[in-house]
């Protein structure tokens, strides 16, 4: 996030909160709750969602596009901006650089256009445009609904040009802000958990980067970025890559297309490197994938862990341990390998992996277990007298000037056809995280939510003889389920929703591995799909 | 007047999170959360979180003043205690009809002690009438507003309400500004 979760408790009946691929009210709970108190004390609240989300029932204006057409509704909005000179023309002119490449862009999307691509009537698009830019201030939230697409960067970029078009960048109450879907995921990216960059992303191609590391870690670094996962699926199925460790991740079920991740991950049928493969998981329990590792390794919870977590909002806070380990601290696992492997690694706990770490990450070099003690600090926070950045790109952006990425919209990888009709699309329910390898095992939350169905409009659920709860056959090029129908408005005509909480019923056994080409994130949002009654 | 208390929900604020049902069956159970699972305790929780295309709520018991539950119960089964509309498991033989009869729907049905940790067997346990009890005896109140995360729950007391009602009749008597 460019800016502050608790801003919104300060927005206005000045401000506007747009809310574009988010169901927040399930999927960060308390954030939707902040979005639905401002609402409720008059703030503006804008919602773009093909489905009927608790946030989109609130809204003051709520924009069902269909999955995948999110460039083409941020283009739509910015035409009638730059068209009724709603824009910012002051941000523009002294923060920004490339606008007449998005101004041409743009201007080929006018609302009727926009409309035909995302199925929302004009009038809606512009007046969610002009809700939007005539806000004293509006902030921008997302999350997987715009990433997980082909065009997932595109769509980021269209938020950000949409931002920048209205001078809601570096300020309160506005920015781009991505809600992240674990409480450490922005951690763990800034600790270079990526395949091109090293921690405080820091290009592992940059030569006097690469020196700097060596230096500290007493060891030769490569050069070249490592690879996504579904390049690693890839090396696996074609014996490129021999051994995989996988902490904390269930691909078995998370990653999209879970035929193809197993038939990459056991390589059972043409393998002459069968024996090469290796597989360790770290993982708190025995999930889908740690069954068909080579060896397993006990993961440590949050309540058994020691060391910090950054936030979606950057906000490095302590994690202090409540319980000790069955195991062993992950940290000293990951020591005990490292040194296995012939590596110095003495560290006295988790303080000093830190304070090695914020040697070599700027953003992190003015934090310290100390500092901590009095509460979270958002990086940037270069030294220890600086206090943080809550908000980024103030005054200039961290590029210098703000630039704009005219996009042109692009389709889903996969559309319906006749023998795929409908869309599916896929995300979280409240009760479960994840891939439930936590809160299938919680007596409360599984009881709560305790089976998968699949939500489908009345019209195609009449059409195809469908009722409420009746069993059904769900299918597409890559695999099929059985599960309940949910009959509901809660999605459109002609588009269907799963989750992938369940392992009995995985959703991501139907999803399309076609990924942004430059993200690698796999398009879960869009595929095609038949829904068929199954004999009870 | 003598009016019960009750646990209203608003629709305005509800995001559908269904922890109010989890806490609901928390507090009922004779067992703890950790054991719950372990015990294989039937999830038992006295209100129902309800989705419809406009909004989001979960339902409960309004602990009617002139009960229709307790009205129509032949075992008399059903009657009202420190303010809340009460089942006495003991006397219900499973009839239903308080189910036919609530007009909120809030009546349900569950397996008898099915909320002791030692429920051998609740398939063979009596099914008895199911509702809301203010979670009598509970130092907290009731544990559906002490989880909502969208303070999204009201306790309505009667001296509130009639004092939101004195309020509004003064509002209405007002003329216009």
């Amino acid at each position: 996030m460019t800016n502050a979760i608790l801003e919104l408790k300060e927005f206005t009946v000045r401000d506007a909160i747009f809310a574009i691929g988010t169901n927040a009210t399930d999927c960060h709970p308390l954030i939707g709750v902040y979005m639905l108190e401002a609402h409720a004390r008059g703030t503006k609240l804008i919602v773009a969602d093909p489905r009927r989300t608790e946030l989109a029932k609130h809204a003051d204006i709520w924009l069902r596009h269909r999955p995948g057409t999110d460039v083409a509704l941020l283009n739509g909005m910015m035409h009638v901006i730059l068209t009724e000179s709603l824009m910012d023309r002051d941000f523009i002119a002294a923060r920004t650089e490339n606008f007449d490449a998005l101004r041409e862009t743009v201007l080929a999307y006018p609302p009727e256009r926009a409309s035909a691509i995302t199925h929302v009537p004009a009038d809606k698009i512009a007046a969610a445009a002009r809700m939007f830019a005539r806000a004293e201030n509006a902030a921008t939230y997302y999350t997987m609904g715009i990433t997980q697409h082909v065009t997932g960067v595109d769509n980021v970029l269209s938020v950000s040009n949409l931002a920048l078009l209205t001078g809601n960048l570096g300020k309160p109450k506005a920015g781009v802000n991505p809600l992240r879907g674990q409480n450490n995921v922005q951690g763990a990216c800034d600790m270079g958990a990526l395949p091109n960059v090293f921690p405080a992303y820091q290009p592992v191609t940059d030569d006097k980067i690469r020196e700097k590391f060596e230096k500290a870690w007493g060891v030769p670094l490569s050069g070249k970025p490592g690879l996504t996962i579904p390049d690693v699926l890839h090396g696996l199925e074609h014996g490129s890559v021999k051994a995989l460790f996988i902490f904390g991740e269930n691909p078995m079920r998370s990653d999209p297309d879970i035929n193809h991740v197993k038939h990459c991950m056991e390589n059972v049928d043409f393998s002459p490197l069968k024996e090469a493969r290796f597989i360790v998981v770290q993982d708190l329990f025995l999930t889908e994938t740690a069954e068909i590792a080579d060896v397993v390794l006990p993961g440590a919870s949050f309540a058994e862990k020691d060391g910090t977590f950054s936030n979606t909002e950057r906000r490095v806070q302590r994690v202090r341990q409540a319980v000790a380990p069955v195991g062993k601290p992950d940290w000293l696992i990951l020591t005990e390998l490292m040194r296995a492997m012939g590596t110095k690694a003495d560290y006295a706990g988790p303080e000093a992996v830190f304070d090695e770490m914020r040697t070599l990450a700027p953003s992190y070099a003015g934090i310290s277990y100390a500092r901590l003690e009095q509460g979270g600090i958002p990086w940037p926070c270069p030294n220890e007298s600086h206090p943080g950045t809550p908000i980024l790109h103030v005054g200039k952006c961290n590029r210098g000037p703000g630039l704009f990425c005219a996009v042109d919209f692009k389709p889903p990888a996969e559309n319906p056809d006749e023998s795929y009709p409908l869309i599916l699309t896929t995300g979280r329910v409240a009760a479960h995280y994840h891939t439930g390898t936590m809160t299938r095992r919680c007596w409360g939350l599984d009881a709560a939510h305790p089976e998968e169905s699949l939500e489908i409009h009345p019209e195609d659920a009449a059409r195809l003889g469908i009722a409420h709860d009746d069993p059904i056959r769900v299918t597409t090029r890559r695999g099929t389920l059985t599960t309940k129908a949910n009959v509901t408005t809660r999605v459109p005509v002609g588009t269907t929703f799963i989750s992938f909480h369940f392992s009995e019923t995985p959703g991501n056994i139907l999803t399309n591995s076609a990924a942004d080409p430059i993200s690698k994130t796999p398009e879960y949002k869009v595929c095609a799909v038949r829904v068929e009654r199954a004999r009870a | 007047m003598n009016m019960s208390t009750f646990v209203v929900a608003n629709p305005r604020k509800c995001i559908a999170c269904k922890s109010c049902e989890i806490a609901c069956a928390v507090a009922h159970l004779k067992t703890t959360v950790a054991t719950a699972g372990a015990v294989d305790a039937p999830f038992q929780p006295r209100l129902c979180l309800v989705q419809t295309p406009l909004a989001a709520m979960p339902v409960q018991c309004r602990q009617c003043e002139d009960a229709p539950c307790a009205a129509i119960c032949p075992a008399r089964a059903i009657t009202r205690r420190d303010g809340a509309v009460v089942v006495d498991t003991d006397r219900c033989f499973g009839c239903k009809s308080c189910m036919l009869a609530c007009p909120f729907g809030a009546m349900d049905m569950a397996a008898a002690g099915g909320e002791a940790p030692d429920a051998a067997a609740p398939a063979k346990a009596r099914t008895v009438a199911h509702k809301c009890d203010l979670c009598a005896g509970r130092p907290g109140g009731p544990a559906c507003v002490e989880a909502c995360p969208a303070l999204a729950f009201v306790v309505v007391r009667p001296d509130e309400l009639q004092k939101t009602v004195a309020d509004r009749r003064r509002a209405a008597a007002m003329p216009p500004a």
